[in-house]
């Protein structure tokens, strides 16, 4: 299972009450900053599970980000990398580790942009993505749903996918997000909002008979 | 109004996340959230992609082998001071060594044995070099009490992340199996494991009478692991048990061939700035991430829908 606090782990089927999990309780944050600490120090088996707990939800902000597999495995790996030279260098000055990672991740994004062009390749997302599904119409289902909502997310402004990105690909919490991006909470919200109902639009528009809730 | 939108959509974006709330009792609260609860609820559902267990695991193996190339470019770096650079440490460190001979020779009348300088030379060497076995025991240690903790506080208020289990499971079943491997730890931190063991085995049977959500068989395997981690420290501190690291201080002496005093290891930091050599070419990066924030422009002109001119803090 994936680390998966803030929004991610939101009711996922029907919006079924789920088990009680703290957004992000005191008590993860401290067993996070030992963590960080002693990875900080080079204990290698806390570097690994940093890489553990993160890996799942940058390798989802590079989906987001990239909107493609190849890209986002690539940059996923860029940014440990990145992580691991510079991991010494963290200090704990009112950022939260994964404000900072994520900030690393966006710097990962915006150089392979600047590599590669204005918005990265275009290719099928899906087809090497396993998901989470109970069968195999199902999952052909589930692959469309991501093509579709991928090549939407793809379409937002800037911004907009970076605060998507963080907050439904990375998982973190608007206070993380905001400290993420320097901004406010309000006006991670203010963009959350605008980007969620741009891609209600985009996705409507993609389905003209307005099917999108099925999806 | 619209201001009004953004912060009840998080409000409920939020409650669904703690699991106070449901979609249809956010909808019973808030109807004009409806087309926008559902686009988020998809959003959700698409974003809980995975990568494939293929590349997870070729990627992890390739993070582990940079780790261990890090690790190894700094074991390397450390002794890279020149060899003259030992001459002026090395005289001072024989004249100390000469002096602590005669101050105990002389302290014991002027009559000491063979024994005693030999004796007073193996206290002054510093010869504790920690085995990196150890120090990996000791992190895996520092880790399974963080997590454990979680859990104990997390039990405390009925909400226990799952995450945090199954990295409870798997620290524990790492160090019961770095058990096998304890050359050069000390009975008293053996000892500590085993307690940390039998701490572990009463949290977490509290954790599940008192978080019934929890997943019980996960729970069971853990204690099971603790249990079966238990029984070997006690078999390795029990006197019959061959494996018994000895206690003496200089019976294995460290690895380092010379016998000139390390006693200005030079754990600097600075000597990770040695020029990276990674075999990938996106290592190095151009932006040095550091933690102060820079305002740099956003790449993309395309902002302009954000309240906020679009400076972003760069690491």
């Amino acid at each position: 299972m994936g680390y998966d606090g803030g929004v991610a782990s939101l009711a996922a089927e029907g919006g079924e009450r789920r088990r009680c999990y703290p957004l992000y309780p005191d008590s993860e944050a401290q067993g996070e900053r030992l963590l960080v600490d002693a990875a900080r120090v080079g204990d290698q088996g806390a570097i690994a599970e940093l890489y553990n707990r993160y890996f799942p939800r940058v390798y989802r902000y590079m989906l987001v980000r990239t909107g493609n597999v190849g890209d986002a495995e690539d940059l996923t790996e860029e940014v440990f990398i990145r992580v691991l030279d510079a991991l010494d260098r963290f200090e704990w000055r009112q950022v939260p580790f994964s404000a900072w990672l994520f900030r690393i991740a966006h710097n990962a994004v915006v150089s392979h942009q600047r590599r590669d062009g204005a918005r990265g390749r275009l290719s099928s997302l899906s087809s090497s993505l396993p998901v989470n599904t109970q069968g195999p119409e199902e999952a052909v289902e589930a692959r469309l749903a991501l093509d579709e909502v991928m090549e939407a997310t793809r379409n937002l402004p800037e911004a907009q996918r970076r605060v998507i990105g963080l907050r439904f690909g990375a998982g973190l919490s608007v206070a993380e997000t905001a400290r993420a991006l320097g901004k406010s909470g309000g006006n991670v919200k203010v963009i959350q909002h605008k980007a969620i109902v741009k891609l209600r639009e985009l996705l409507v528009e993609k389905r003209p008979d307005g099917d999108e809730e099925k999806a | 109004m619209k201001r009004r939108l953004e912060e009840t959509l998080e409000e409920c974006l939020a409650a669904l996340a703690r699991g106070q709330s449901t979609v249809s009792e956010c909808l019973a609260l808030y109807p004009e959230l409806e087309t926008l609860l559902h686009t988020a609820r998809r959003l959700q559902k698409v974003y809980a992609a995975n990568p494939s267990p293929l590349y997870a695991q070729a990627a992890r193996e390739r993070f582990l082998a940079a780790l261990a190339r890090r690790r190894q470019r700094r074991l390397v770096a450390r002794p890279a001071r020149p060899s003259w650079r030992w001459v002026p440490a090395a005289v001072g460190s024989a004249a100390l060594v000469a002096f602590a001979v005669w101050a105990s020779m002389l302290a014991l009348g002027g009559g000491g044995g063979s024994q005693e300088p030999s004796m007073v030379v193996s206290k002054v060497t510093p010869t504790s070099t920690p085995e990196p076995v150890v120090s990996d025991i000791q992190g895996q240690v520092e880790r399974l009490k963080a997590n454990l903790e979680e859990v104990r506080t997390g039990a405390a208020s009925g909400a226990v992340e799952p995450d945090v289990i199954q990295q409870l499971k798997e620290n524990t079943a790492a160090l019961v199996a770095s058990l096998d491997q304890t050359q050069g730890l000390e009975p008293e931190a053996m000892a500590q494991i085993g307690e940390l063991f039998a701490d572990q085995e009463k949290v977490l049977s509290e954790a599940k009478e008192k978080v019934p959500l929890l997943p019980a068989e996960d729970l069971d395997e853990i204690i099971r692991i603790a249990g079966a981690g238990r029984a070997k420290v006690e078999e390795l501190l029990s006197p019959t048990a061959t494996a018994t690291p000895s206690a003496t201080p200089t019976a294995t002496p460290s690895a380092t061939p010379s016998a000139t005093p390390t006693a200005s290891p030079e754990e600097s930091p600075t000597s990770t700035a040695t020029p990276t050599a990674t075999p990938s070419a996106t290592v190095t990066p151009e932006v040095t991430p550091t933690e102060t924030p820079q305002s740099t422009p956003s790449p993309p002109p395309e902002g302009g829908d954000e309240p906020s001119p679009s400076a972003t803090a760069a690491p």
